[in-house]
C-alpha cells in the first residue's frame, strides 16, 4: 500500500513553513506598510474632501490647525491632476519619522510630506506639486 | 505857595502894626482894626498848617496806600506765580498720569496679542519647500517651492 499521509504532512509542513515566511515577511515591512496605508488614508480623505478623514489620524496640534476651506482648497488641487489611483513611498526616516510619497492621479502627481510623532500621531502632512520634484 | 507867600505878607504886616505907636487920639479904631489883622494872619497861619498837616496827612495815606497797593501787588504776582506753577504742575502730573495710562494699556495689549499668539496654532498651510529641481541644462539645483497642508518638518 502506498502510504499517502507521509506526503500530507510534508505539504502541510511545508505549506506551514511558507505561511510562516509570509508572516515574517509582512511583520518586517509592517511599519512601512502601515505608514504608507496612514499616509494614503490622508490623501484620500483629503481628495474626498473629507475634514473628519483627514483629522482622525492628526495629533491635537495639527488638527487644530485644520478649516474645512484648507481642505477643500487641496482636495480641488486634486481633483484638478484626476483621478487618485494611490501612493508609493519614495523616501523613509524612522529616526525622525518623517516620510515622502508619490501619490499618483491620472493627469500627474503630487508629493506628499509626512511626519509622526512618537505617539504614532501625525504631526504634519504637506503636499508639493510633482512637476518640479526629482 | 501863594497861598504861603500871602499867609506871610499877613504876618509880617500884623507884627509890623503891633510895633507901630499907637496914636493918640483915635487909638480904639487902629487898635480895632490892628486886631482884626492879627486875628486874620493868625487865621490864616492855623489854616495854612491844618492844610499842610492834612496833605501831608493825605500823602501818608497815599504812601500807605501805595506801598499797601505794592504789597498788595507783590503778594498778588506772587499767588498768581504760585497759582501758574501749581497749574503747570497740575498739567505734567496730568500728563504724566495719562502717559502712564496710555503705557499701561500698551502693556496690557501686548500681553493680550501675546497670549492670543501662544494659545492660537500658527497658520501655514501654503508654506515654502525647498526641493531639488533640474534646470534646462540638466544641472540640479535647489528651490523654494510652495507646499499645501499643515505642520512643518
Amino acid at each position: 500500500m502506498f502510504d499517502k499521509k507521509p506526503i500530507a504532512r510534508r505539504l502541510a509542513a511545508g505549506a506551514a513553513a511558507l505561511v510562516g515566511c509570509a508572516l515574517v515577511a509582512c511583520s518586517a515591512g509592517a511599519g512601512g506598510n502601515k505608514n504608507t496605508q496612514l499616509a494614503d488614508g490622508i490623501t484620500r480623505a483629503v481628495y474626498n474632501n473629507d475634514y473628519a478623514g483627514v483629522t482622525q489620524n492628526f495629533d491635537s496640534t495639527l488638527a487644530g490647525q485644520v478649516t474645512r476651506s484648507e481642505v477643500g482648497d487641496l482636495s480641488d488641487r486634486m481633483h484638478k491632476l484626476g483621478d487618485y489611483s494611490g501612493l508609493t513611498e519614495a523616501t523613509s526616516n524612522d529616526s525622525s519619522h518623517k516620510y515622502t510619497y508619490l501619490a499618483k492621479f491620472s493627469k500627474g502627481a503630487l508629493m506628499v510630506e509626512m511626519r509622526l510623532d512618537s505617539d504614532g500621531k501625525v504631526a504634519a502632512y504637506r503636499v508639493v506639486p510633482q512637476q518640479f520634484i526629482q | 505857595m501863594k497861598l504861603i507867600r500871602f499867609a506871610a505878607l499877613a504876618a509880617l504886616v500884623g507884627m509890623l502894626a503891633m510895633l507901630a505907636p499907637a496914636p493918640p487920639a483915635s487909638a480904639d479904631g487902629a487898635a480895632s482894626t490892628r486886631n482884626i489883622l492879627i486875628g486874620g494872619a493868625a487865621a490864616a497861619l492855623i489854616l495854612i498848617n491844618h492844610n499842610r498837616k492834612v496833605h501831608e496827612r493825605y500823602a501818608e495815606d497815599a504812601q500807605r496806600q501805595a506801598a499797601l497797593a505794592q504789597q498788595r501787588n507783590d503778594a498778588w504776582a506772587a499767588y498768581t506765580a504760585e497759582k501758574s506753577a501749581y497749574e503747570h504742575e497740575v498739567a505734567v502730573a496730568d500728563s504724566l498720569r495719562s502717559e502712564v495710562a496710555y503705557q499701561h494699556d500698551q502693556v496690557l495689549g501686548l500681553r493680550k496679542q501675546l497670549a492670543a499668539s501662544a494659545s492660537v496654532p500658527q497658520r501655514n498651510y501654503v508654506a515654502s519647500t525647498i526641493a531639488k529641481v533640474q534646470s534646462p541644462t540638466g544641472a540640479t539645483q535647489k528651490v523654494a517651492l510652495a507646499s499645501y497642508g499643515w505642520g512643518t518638518f
